[in-house]
């Protein structure tokens, strides 16, 4: 049996967290965080394959996370890096330039798309 | 043997000599045989000369007589005698082996001393004072007699050796241990002496340095005197120029004085020859009244004849004058009526038009009136579709997240009840009287491990609690919504304060949630406001609005609610960027906005302000630049059930 590919999933809402799991928890190691510094406390522990973040979430925002991961894992292989939430702005433009953002989902999300896109920005590892 | 008699003998003689005849031939005498007994107890060391060379200093013609003679065909220590003698000393003098000085050449006894020093040369002298310098020196006694004193030190010192016996030709020998004390205690005398002049030496010159420095304060005193005397005699010269040129002047008043004083004379000379013509010419001006007087008489008749004619003239003047007048004022009053009958006219057209122009703009401004109430029902739908717009996006963003909950709940749920589904159809196929339950249980509980039946199964309340909030958050987010649509109220309702506060919260969630914290501090019950519930609303999300507009990067709003006796007050604070005074007196205006151009409208706080006034209540505002901004509400009251 393979061994399952680790997801990272931010999101402020707990709910989110909890239907996410569950969605994805057959498919894929689900690893959950409430906030962008629980995040980073997590990625210290586990080696994780892709990240999904939300966008709008106190204290820290999507964007701001991924800035901190570029900081401190330079050499992440690009298309690791998820965010979703309810529209793009320049924040999001950005990120897709400068920290390695592969996709933007636009909530609310489907699970069949939602696998997809997480199994591509895994994939792409492997070539 | 011999000698020794010889020497006796001349001892002897020495002595007879000495007793007996006075008289300065035989003190000469004495003086050879002391030197010729000197010579003989004296001792030249190493000295092989042949002869002893004997030199009298003197001038003295018969000292020298009496000794030469005394000298004759003597010979000391077998040796010739060679005398020379000198006036002066010469530089042989060094070669003799005694130098007798005379009295009349002490003079040079310090000299020869000098040169012959270390020498083995004896110096005899007659009557030398310093005992210091002595070697053999003749003396003569209070009584006369010419006795010798030795001084052994100095003769040593010449490397010369003294016999005995010299001491026992009468000589006494000089103390050189007080003449050393002498000399230490004149030294020291003297020394004292030259003490006592150096000080006086010192005041005397400290006299002199400061008789001098009066000197220089005199001197300059004198400089400084005769700057003042050079400058005064200046001043004498540039005094006496300046007398000098008012001498001239008075000189020369004094010569035109002269002039005017002839001047004075000719002039009364020629008043007199004048005088005398006006007296000539007054008997002549006599004469001619005379004759005007006569004149006049006729002239006086004529005159009366004249005026009666001119009486007759000046009425018919008048007459004609009066005629012209007439029709003159005739004339002018016609002109006039012309010119006034004309200038109605014109003023008339005047008029006309002025009238005209007024009926125009009338209808312009009318016109812009209309435009401009066009315009303000525009701009005041503008605000509305504004804050519609504010709601729907605030409301889309809400909604997005329950309705995720819901969609991907559901998604979820189906999946755990699929994973579940066959475990329960196996389950429910097992019969009481089924055979192997045990196997068919077995068999379940494989098929749970494969299927993660406990994870689905555990899973499902918890997303159905999901998908619940989801639909329940929904609901509210409509319900505020129909809140806020129901602007246009007719009747007035029971409002909660507290429920529009929270549903404008909600709306405006999106907006603050990340950078903005919210205190609600809600009061106990606060009574039931009589108002229109969307109104009212509106005016929550328009503060609501601005206070999140005003926070830039970080801050909190404060929500504070109160019941007082007649009123409830709404407090909403924020700690954003403030407002000066000048933005404060016109925050409430119609179109006014901070905002920059398209970003807002300005009517969400004058519309504010007019609903708080139809509940007639009242709205405030305090601000301090960069420390924040109060708004202050306080709505009347019905006093019916007071609910929180």
């Amino acid at each position: 049996m393979k061994d399952k590919f680790k997801i990272l999933y931010v999101d402020d809402e707990v709910s989110n967290l909890r239907i996410f799991k569950d969605s994805f928890r057959r498919d894929f190691e689900v690893i959950l965080a409430e906030s962008g510094n629980e995040a980073l406390k997590l990625m210290e522990e586990h080696t994780v394959d892709v990240v999904i973040t939300d966008q709008r979430m106190p204290y820290m925002t999507g964007v701001e996370l991924l800035r901190e991961i570029h900081e401190r894992y330079p050499d992440i292989p690009p298309h690791r890096l998820i965010i979703s939430g309810y529209s793009k702005n320049s924040d999001i433009e950005r990120a897709f330039e400068s920290y390695k953002l592969f996709k933007f989902i636009s909530k609310p999300w489907r699970y069949a798309e939602l696998k997809q896109i997480i199994l591509d920005a895994v994939e792409k590892r492997i070539y | 043997m011999i000698a020794i008699v010889r020497k006796a003998l001349s001892i002897t003689a020495l002595m007879i000599l000495s007793l007996s005849v006075n008289g300065q031939v035989k003190r000469d005498k004495i003086i050879g045989q002391y030197i010729y007994n000197f010579a003989s107890n004296i001792s030249w060391p190493n000295d092989n000369s042949s002869a002893i060379r004997l030199i009298l200093l003197s001038s003295d013609l018969e000292v020298i007589k009496e000794i030469k003679s005394v000298l004759k065909n003597q010979k000391i220590k077998g040796k010739t005698i060679d005398l020379t003698v000198m006036a002066k000393p010469q530089k042989s003098i060094t070669q003799a082996h005694l130098i007798f000085i005379a009295k009349d050449k002490l003079a040079y006894y310090l000299e020869i001393f000098d040169q012959i020093e270390g020498r083995p040369i004896l110096l005899v002298s007659d009557s030398y004072k310093n005992k210091n310098y002595v070697m053999l020196n003749l003396y003569d006694t209070e009584n006369e007699t010419l006795k010798f004193e030795i001084n052994k030190h100095n003769i040593l010192n010449q490397n010369l050796a003294l016999s005995d016996e010299l001491l026992l030709m009468g000589g006494s020998e000089i103390d050189v241990a007080k003449i050393y004390y002498k000399s230490q205690r004149s030294l020291r005398n003297m020394e004292k002496e030259i003490n006592r002049f150096n000080n006086k030496l010192e005041s005397l010159s400290i006299e002199i340095t400061k008789s001098n420095s009066r000197v220089e304060q005199q001197k300059a005193v004198i400089d400084s005197q005769k700057v003042i005397q050079a400058r005064q005699a200046l001043k004498i010269v540039t005094d006496r120029q300046l007398f000098e040129q008012q001498l001239q002047r008075i000189v020369m008043m004094r010569d035109s004085l002269k002039a005017s004083d002839q001047e004075l004379e000719k002039q009364q000379r020629e008043i007199l020859a004048s005088k005398q013509v006006l007296e000539q010419q007054l008997t002549n001006i006599d004469e001619i009244n005379k004759q005007i007087l006569l004149k006049n008489k006729e002239l006086k008749e004529q005159g009366t004849i004249i005026g009666e004619q001119e009486k007759r003239m000046q009425l018919s003047y008048v007459i004609i004058s009066l005629i012209i007048l007439l029709i003159f004022i005739t004339l002018l009053a016609y002109r006039q009526k012309r010119k006034q009958h004309q200038e109605l006219n014109i003023q008339k057209l005047k008029v006309d038009t002025i009238n005209e122009e007024l009926t125009e703009k009338n209808e312009e401004l009318n016109a812009s009136l209309e435009e401009i109430k066009r315009m303000q029902q525009e701009m005041i739908q503008n605000e509305k579709m504004a804050s519609l717009g504010l709601l729907t996006a605030g409301i889309a963003h809400e909604i997005n997240n329950p309705i995720n909950f819901v969609y991907a709940g559901i998604n979820s749920l189906l999946r755990d009840f699929k994973d579940i589904e066959p475990i329960i159809k196996k389950v429910s196929e097992i019969k009481i009287d089924d055979d192997n339950v045990g196997e068919k249980l077995r068999q379940v509980e494989a098929l749970k491990k494969e299927l993660e039946f406990d994870e689905a199964f555990n899973a499902i309340p918890h997303i159905i609690n999901d998908i619940q909030l989801g639909a329940d958050r929904t609901a509210e987010i409509v319900k505020g919504l129909r809140n806020f649509s129901q602007t246009d109220q007719k009747t007035r309702m029971p409002v909660l304060i507290h429920d529009g506060l929270d549903t404008a919260l909600l709306l405006l969630k999106s907006k603050y949630k990340n950078h903005i914290t919210i205190e609600k501090k809600y009061g106990k019950d606060i009574p039931v406001i009589d108002g229109f519930e969307g109104k009212l609303n509106q005016v929550f999300i328009n503060i609501l609005s601005n206070a999140v507009d005003a926070i830039e990067t970080k801050g909190t709003i404060k929500i504070t609610t109160k019941a007082e006796p007649n009123m409830v007050t709404i407090s909403v604070k924020d700690d954003g960027c403030g407002m000066d005074q000048a933005v404060i007196d016109k925050i409430f205006d119609p179109f006014f906005t901070t905002k920059p151009v398209g970003q807002g409208t300005g009517l969400g706080l004058s519309i504010s302000y007019g609903i708080i006034q139809e509940h007639g209540g009242t709205i405030e505002v305090r601000s301090e630049k960069e420390e924040g901004t109060e708004f202050i509400i306080k709505l009347p009251h019905s006093t019916k059930h007071p609910m929180s």
